[in-house]
């Protein structure tokens, strides 16, 4: 009884391992390729990046980021993981404000009131939105570019690639200005002039 | 006498499930305490925390017929939304400065 309890524990523990085994082995699989891809496009984008910023250390400087390197990938990742955060609440605003203008939209049309200054402004805000989640998507590939890359063994490729980062940072900032002067102007005197049209009460705003 | 013992302690189900239980345990204790330690779970946290300071957008409007009233609301809500970013706290260049990152 107890012997085959024993068997039975060691059958169930063998499948167990191999399953792990298998399943480590086919992600090894896919993994490896898709290394060896972006391991090939993240080299490109860092040479770029070397000759754009003229990225030349002198021994120095090599050894100084050698060693201090680690510490900064780490804290680079740190800024990584709460950019994922931001990420999402900023896009699910966006997102919501965009699907708001919409339902504005298709409820002003049901009540014959003219639209073309909304229908302007959504697609305004759909191209600067459009603008702010690709220029995320840049800086988190530069940032995966920093925080992967051997930093004790190609200092010079870690100048880089940290250079990288601060250059990708401008364009979020720059997007996310643009929603703000949007939402102060656009938005404003867009709602202004709907709700003098609103008031007024004529079809089609005349 | 010992090697008796330790044949009884074999053939005990009792002390093998006990010992399998135990084992789970620490490997459920290790399992719980990677995740706290992790990068994972701290996104999460991110996640949720901005997740509970940005409002729904589908309360922003209310249901009915739009009105002057209904927008000067929604102008307010969205002003007020966009304006509760700040672009300094969430992609400071400070925090990419040579010192801040140890360098």
């Amino acid at each position: 009884m107890t012997r085959k309890l024993s068997q039975a524990m060691i059958l169930m523990l063998l499948i167990q391992v191999s399953i792990f085994s298998l399943a480590s082995a086919q992600s090894e699989q896919i993994s490896s390729s898709t290394v060896t891809y972006t391991a090939d496009a993240r080299t490109a984008r860092i040479e770029k990046l070397k000759s754009q910023f003229k990225v030349q250390l002198n021994d120095k400087e090599k050894e100084l980021i050698s060693t201090r390197c680690t510490l900064a990938q780490a804290r680079l990742k740190s800024i990584a993981y709460q950019l994922d955060g931001i990420e999402s609440s900023r896009g699910a605003t966006y997102d919501g404000i965009i699907s708001t203008l919409l339902e504005i939209n298709n409820r002003l049309n049901d009540q014959f009131v003219d639209t073309s200054s909304l229908d302007l402004l959504i697609v305004d805000y759909q191209s600067v939105v459009k603008k702010f989640n690709l220029s995320i998507e840049g800086y988190r590939l530069s940032l995966d570019d920093a925080t992967s890359i051997d930093c004790k063994n190609n200092p010079e490729d870690f100048r880089a690639a940290l250079e990288g980062v601060r250059a990708a940072r401008k364009p979020i900032v720059d997007s996310s200005q643009q929603i703000n002067d949007l939402t102060k102007t656009n938005l404003k005197t867009t709602f202004e002039s709907l709700a003098v049209r609103l008031d007024i009460g004529a079809p089609n705003g005349q | 006498m010992d090697n008796e013992e330790q044949k009884l302690l074999r053939n005990n189900p009792v002390f093998i499930i006990s010992i399998s239980i135990v084992i789970a345990g620490i490997m459920t204790a290790v399992s719980v305490l990677l995740y706290l330690r992790s990068d994972t779970r701290k996104t999460i946290e991110q996640i949720r925390q901005n997740n509970q300071t940005s409002i729904s957008n589908e309360d922003i409007l209310p249901s009915g017929k739009i009105t002057s009233e209904s927008l000067t609301a929604v102008e307010k809500n969205i002003s007020e939304k966009i304006h509760a970013y700040d672009d300094d706290a969430d992609f400071s260049p400070d925090s990419l400065t040579d010192a801040a990152l140890g360098l």
